[in-house]
């Protein structure tokens, strides 16, 4: 179940602070975690690395009340934002009350260990959509 | 040359807290479904075995030498697959009878779906196929990722609580019909709002239980399966679609694309389209798969299915009567094969107190990353 995919580059981003995704750099499609064949033009190991924005808006957000592994005590939320650039991805939220549909902008804990990316509501918001 | 395949042997254990093996429940299973097809086993030729630890030691202890085996990986949108898989071997000729055999014991194992696992548990308690951008996030859990979806369909469509706890409360008033559902006791919508958050916006009942349990299938050719004590039931189509790519995180579409695919394909395939479904077996793992089961078949509108149950339609004697044994939420959790015997039953008109009058074609779904379904019907 558990198939290895290079995310080494995400997470050694996080730990400086940078969201870094990936796209195929050949046709520019997005994907991450990057992929062996890409998706659409079939390039492999194609997938360039880039520095988001952080922005985006939360695709939909979950609240753990079980606690299922002792490092992750409940309540906790778990959400799945897509960035601006295209990607989405799963993290956490500095307010669990963030309501679905909005715009957000990533918070990086580099110290955390593993790294983590919390959002945060975008008061910028330009880049909603 | 008649290439059509029909179910002639049922078996199943007991569902529930049984301290027993996978395999020992399967071999239970294999023993009643042959004896209910009255047949021996040097006349099953076909042996496709699900969630079983070793094959081998089930075909060995039951003198089964098959001209085809086949052994999938535990995952419960592998039902579907293996019907469809057993049905073309059969149609090919490469055999011409086939058990489909199924155990599971993850209530003795201590299964929690959400606490990790490894070796052969790993695949109902691992999480997506890349942990490194899951696990740092404790989303451990397949019901966290049903809870997103649902919050997701909330925002796009308004669907409320009350309707999707109609789903729990729908099928445990089915299960109070059924003698070997694990619950049967009253189940209000109070008490379904009562109950508390596992993964919010999911509660208590909107899990599926977690129990110990096999269930068996015979497969043969139509031309056989006359010769057989029970009524044919047939296998009329069946199709899968998978959505993998990307499938660490919810579709965009809630599967509508691939449960429309897959639904287009049984109606072709069988020359019955919707509205010959008597009744339907949807996977319900988690109580929004059946929401968006019923609007990708194309049952509801986007976004209506929620009210739609909550107006009675999938209930007994309503539009669609579903999970007529209480399903996986009230009945035991299978991993789609207690539906698959509950629509044989429903189509031998075993079905007792819950027996949808008149059955002759009925549908199991699921909706998962391998979408599938399977059209079963007695003949016209
Ligand atoms: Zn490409």
């Amino acid at each position: 179940m558990h198939v290895s995919r290079t995310v080494s580059e995400h997470v050694e981003g996080l730990r400086r602070g940078e969201l870094r995704v990936s796209r195929c750099g050949a046709c520019g499609v997005p994907a991450f975690p990057p992929p062996r064949l890409c998706p659409r033009c079939g390039a492999a190991d194609a997938a360039t690395w880039f520095t988001a924005s952080g922005r985006g808006v939360l695709w939909s957000v979950a609240v753990f009340h079980r606690t299922y592994l002792p490092e992750h005590p409940a309540p906790y939320p778990v959400a799945v934002v897509e960035l601006v650039e295209g990607p989405r991805l799963v993290a956490t939220l500095t307010d669990p009350t963030v309501p679905v549909g909005c715009a957000v902008i990533a918070e990086i804990d580099a110290r955390a260990d593993p790294p983590r990316i919390a959002f945060r509501p975008d008061d910028h918001e330009g880049a909603a959509r | 040359m008649d290439t059509s395949v029909a179910v002639v042997g049922l078996g199943s254990t007991a569902y529930g807290a049984l301290g027993r093996r996978a395999d020992d429940l399967a071999g239970e299973a294999l023993r009643a479904a042959l004896a209910d097809a009255r047949l021996v086993p040097g006349e099953v030729d076909g042996l496709l075995t699900h969630r079983v630890d070793s094959y081998e030691a089930l075909a060995a202890e039951h003198g089964l030498d098959p001209a085809w085996t086949a052994a999938l990986p535990p995952e419960g949108r592998m039902t579907g697959p293996a019907l469809q898989l057993a049905a073309t071997a059969l149609r090919a000729g490469q055999c011409h009878t086939v058990a489909l055999v199924y155990g599971n014991d993850s209530r003795t194992r201590g299964a929690t779906y959400g606490s990790g696992g490894s070796g052969s548990t790993a695949a109902g308690e691992g999480y997506g196929t890349t942990p490194a951008l899951l696990a740092p996030y404790g989303m451990t859990s397949p019901g966290a990722f049903s809870a997103l979806m649902l919050a997701r369909h909330r925002y796009r469509y308004g669907t409320t609580e009350r309707q999707l706890g109609a789903v729990a409360t729908t099928w445990r008033a089915h299960a109070r019909l059924n003698p070997a559902a694990m619950r049967r006791d009253v189940l209000t919508v109070d008490d379904y709002l009562g109950a508390r958050f596992v993964v919010e916006p999911l509660r208590l009942f909107d899990y599926c239980q977690i129990n110990d349990g096999g269930v068996a299938v015979v497969l043969t050719t139509l031309d056989r399966a006359r010769d057989r004590p029970h009524v044919p039931v047939q296998v009329l189509g069946a199709a899968q679609r998978a959505r993998l790519t990307g499938s660490d995180l919810p579709p965009d579409d809630f599967w509508a694309g691939a449960l429309g695919e897959v639904g287009r394909a049984v109606a072709r395939a069988s020359g019955r389209d919707r509205d010959a479904v008597d009744a339907l077996m949807v996977y319900d793992n988690f109580s929004p798969n059946v929401l968006f089961t019923l609007e990708g078949l194309g049952w509801c509108a986007p976004g209506e299915a929620g009210g739609w149950v909550e107006d009675g339609h999938a209930a007994l004697g309503g539009t669609l009567p579903c999970n007529t044994s209480g399903g996986q939420l009230s009945e035991g959790y299978l991993q789609g094969w207690a539906l698959v015997a509950e629509a044989v039953r429903q189509l031998r008109g075993d079905g007792g107190a819950r027996q949808v009058p008149g059955a002759r074609t009925i549908q199991y779904a699921c909706a998962a990353p391998v979408t599938s379904t399977v059209l079963f019907g007695r003949e016209a």
